[in-house]
């Protein structure tokens, strides 16, 4: 049952949505269920799973106008989900952050979680106040990184998913 | 006789030359890939490839735990002070290196987690188990260089989750 709905939810849902305003326009970009593999066995410290979202965002504004460009963008929430529902049974800590092949791009630590709040399959991780992400937006690919902080070495593959929401400005 | 001396050499000098070839392509940074021990023993450093640049995080330190609270160290410095309980281990301390070829890596950064500093750097592999690592401000000539030295890790036996 547990495999069905994770199929139903695998496919990673971008949706967009436009509001009008003075100057530039906002939209929200949601990234639902990317799924994060840790390839086991696992050592104790930071351990780093990666998604490649290559989707770009200037193609899903095209569904607002045909010559849109995203100018700022922002992360406003990010949750991080025990996809094997142990309750992160094993980590202490994750965070999250963002990195490209373009030369000219940082990476950029935009949240984390350190405790990790016990008996919960669910954690909000707390935002980065300062990361600059904009640029990341002109981008046609970037990496979505998640470390996850474990206590003690584990013999097993572990799997994580995040919901992420990311308000944007365009014109 | 001369003559077929001077074709034999030509023809192993080509050999080589795609060897050598081969050998670059095929092998790009990666050697770069491993555990490394900065020149003051206080911690080690895991260098690790994400997409086509390359990252190094503290995966050890030699004192964990911060003295006051006793609790394992955070990024305590970092400018943004929504990031400080960053665990430090784990932390990137190199980030963003592309390889140059010639066993040089740059366009990266190197932080200080103790001043909450970030330098430019690059690396130079010295020898496949020695990195002249050099962080600076502005240009290169203005810097200072440390020698790491690469280290073997043994995986450690861990336990199965949710079976504590």
């Amino acid at each position: 049952m547990r495999k069905i709905l994770y199929a139903l939810f695998l496919v990673m849902l971008i949706f967009l949505s436009g509001c009008s305003g003075e100057g530039a326009e906002k939209g929200t970009v949601l990234l639902r269920n990317i799924e994060f593999d840790f390839s086991g066995p696992l050592d104790a410290g930071s351990n780093t799973a990666q998604y490649e979202w290559s989707i770009n965002p200037k193609d899903h504004l095209r569904m607002w106008g045909e010559n849109s460009e995203i100018k700022t963008a922002k992360l406003v929430s990010a949750t991080v989900n025990d996809a094997d529902e142990l309750e992160f049974d094993g980590v202490n800590s994750l965070v999250l952050s963002l990195s490209s092949n373009n030369a000219d791009l940082s990476m950029a630590e935009i949240a984390v979680l350190n405790p990790i709040k016990a008996k919960s399959n669910k954690q909000e991780l707390n935002l980065a106040q300062e990361a600059e992400i904009d640029d990341y937006f002109q981008e046609s690919m970037m990496y979505i990184l998640l470390d996850a902080g474990l206590a003690e070495a584990i013999d097993d593959d572990m799997k994580l998913t995040a919901d992420l929401t990311f308000e944007v400005t365009y014109d | 006789m001369m003559k077929k001396a001077t074709i034999l050499s030509l023809f192993s000098i080509l050999i080589l030359g795609i060897y050598s070839f081969t050998f670059q392509t095929k092998d790009g940074g990666d050697r770069l890939i491993g555990v490394w021990e900065p020149s003051n023993g206080r911690a080690r450093v895991k260098i690790n490839k994400i997409g086509s640049k390359y990252f190094g995080k503290i995966v050890w330190l030699k004192e964990p735990k911060d003295p006051v609270s006793g609790k394992p160290k955070t990024d305590k410095n970092n400018p943004d002070e929504s990031m400080r309980n960053v665990p430090l281990r784990g932390y990137r301390m190199l980030k963003d290196f592309i390889y140059k070829g010639d066993d040089v890596w740059e366009e990266g950064t190197i932080y200080d987690p103790l001043n909450g500093s970030t330098y430019n750097c690059t690396i130079k592999m010295t020898n496949k188990n020695t990195l002249d690592i050099r962080g600076y401000i502005g240009v290169s000539a203005l810097g200072r260089t440390d020698v790491w030295k690469r280290l073997k890790i043994k995986k450690k036996k861990g336990r199965k989750r949710g079976r504590k």
